[in-house]
């Protein structure tokens, strides 16, 4: 090879090479890591844009779960009757939500000068397993730059995720930047709606066009009982608690998502949430054991607070559930007032 | 058969080369695009085969990152905005209808 060629190919590489990294950086830093083809299930996206000043009361991260069971309108409704103020709630949930998700999610919108001072964290067995179900696509929707020598050396170590995801960070830019410019993909009005009047969440409770809202959802999700009953109950044992084990980066983001929070003096309150009784008898009562021994033994060591809420009286209450893993609205309402007791004593 | 005439290269890039003795190991059809041992002269190298793109390309992507850099400011402005006048004035948009194609 020449060496004109060979400084010409080089010097073209390079180039490349520097644009995807500058691409990438640029996601990071502007948030556009929150545009997403699908419609699930916050709109991080808008919440993101919304003015850093003033961080909120409260933060609230985890999964679908927590979208449905924590909207951030019942939870100020609440905390403006227990503290005699006003507050301002943010929910932050993404899709395929393993603990290495929740973690990033956290760490990328509540934290710095968006720190709230309490953080309410969606624990779930599922979400702690080494061997997540998704953990290759949590990967890849979330890592940062940052994250990318981390990465590589739990797939080198552990052989999970795939060392292709890792490299998903440096490869983000095409995707989301495409995304911004081709709106039909990301732009989902009610979504951005209650991200910029409700801090997201699936329902709220604020005036008579949020009550209609809600029961309007609520009737029309009313096939989804006997939908996901067919199709997430049957694979769930295999699908979800394929080798359990509590490992991997996912356990590894959990710890490091209390540590960050006590550094920067949050309080943290992770809720384990209700799953309807027939959900639950799919999950394997040794996972199960394992991961409420080690969430309790792991948030008291390091400083949050634990609230278990999937107790048999919610598992037996059908009627609380839009789904066997997903409350309606009125029983995110009833759920969010436990929860919200415990808030309003962290914000005293 | 050894080498490429020189005409044919010329042919090729608009320019005649300067005839070069032809070495007998000199590839045909010329592999990897890449002047071999003796051979200079004989083909064109690689970055005279490419096209001098280089403006070109930087409009280009000027353009594109122009196109986000407004696109991001328009969404920008248009969430402070939804979000002063909410705080400050109490007005919100209309509530749209509650569909979701929520996946799970």
């Amino acid at each position: 090879m020449s060496e004109e060629v060979d400084r010409r190919l080089l010097s073209v590489a390079g180039a490349f090479a520097a644009l995807l990294l500058v691409c990438g950086l640029l996601v990071d830093q502007l948030h556009l890591k929150w545009l997403q083809e699908v419609e699930w299930p916050t709109d991080l996206y808008g919440a993101s844009l919304l003015p850093d000043e003033g961080p909120p009361d409260v933060g609230v991260v985890g999964s679908s779960r927590a979208h449905f069971a924590l909207p951030p309108s019942a939870l100020d409704l609440c905390l403006g009757e227990a503290l005699g103020r006003p507050t301002k709630t943010v929910a932050a949930h993404r899709m395929r939500a393993s603990a290495y998700t929740i973690d990033i999610t956290a760490r990328n919108l509540f934290s710095g000068a968006r720190a709230p001072r309490v953080l309410v964290v969606e624990a779930a067995p599922e979400s702690l397993n080494a061997h997540h179900f998704e953990l290759d696509a949590s990967v890849r929707d979330n890592a940062d730059l940052r994250d990318v020598p981390e990465c590589f050396a739990a797939a080198l170590g552990e052989g999970e995720p795939a060392a292709a995801s890792c490299l998903h960070p440096f490869v983000r830019a095409p995707t989301n930047l495409a995304f911004l410019l081709h709106r039909p993909l990301t732009e989902h009005a009610h979504l951005t709606w209650m991200a910029r009047y409700h801090g997201g969440g699936q329902y709220c409770y604020d005036d008579d066009a949020c009550l209609a809202r809600n029961r309007a959802y609520d009737l029309e999700s009313a096939a989804r009982w006997e939908e996901r009953v067919s199709t997430v109950l049957p694979s769930l044992a295999a699908e979800r608690f394929r080798a359990y084990t509590i490992g991997g980066l996912p356990a590894a983001h959990f710890e490091a998502l209390l540590a960050r929070a006590r550094e920067e003096d949050q309080r943290v309150i992770v809720v384990n949430l209700p799953v309807h009784a027939l959900y639950q008898a799919r999950i394997p009562a040794a996972a199960y054991a394992a991961y409420d021994a080690w969430v309790h033994a792991r948030t008291a060591e390091l400083g949050a607070v634990y609230m278990d809420l999937n107790t048999p009286e919610w598992q037996a209450d059908r009627e609380r559930f839009l789904d066997p893993d997903h409350l309606d609205s009125d029983g995110a309402l009833a759920l969010s007032r436990e929860v919200c007791a415990e808030v309003a004593r962290a914000l005293h | 058969m050894p080498g490429r005439p020189p005409d044919r290269a010329a042919n090729r890039t608009g320019e005649r080369p300067t005839p070069r003795p032809v070495a007998a190991v000199c590839p045909d059809p010329p592999r990897r695009g890449l002047t071999g041992p003796g051979c200079a002269g004989q083909y064109p190298p690689v970055s005279r085969l490419l096209p001098r793109t280089e403006p070109q390309a930087a409009v280009l992507l000027l353009a594109i990152l122009g196109a986000l850099a407004g696109r991001y400011a328009l969404d920008r402005h248009e969430a402070r905005a939804a979000w002063t006048a909410w705080k400050e004035e109490g007005i919100q948009e209309e509530a749209p209808p509650a569909v979701s194609g929520t996946r799970r």
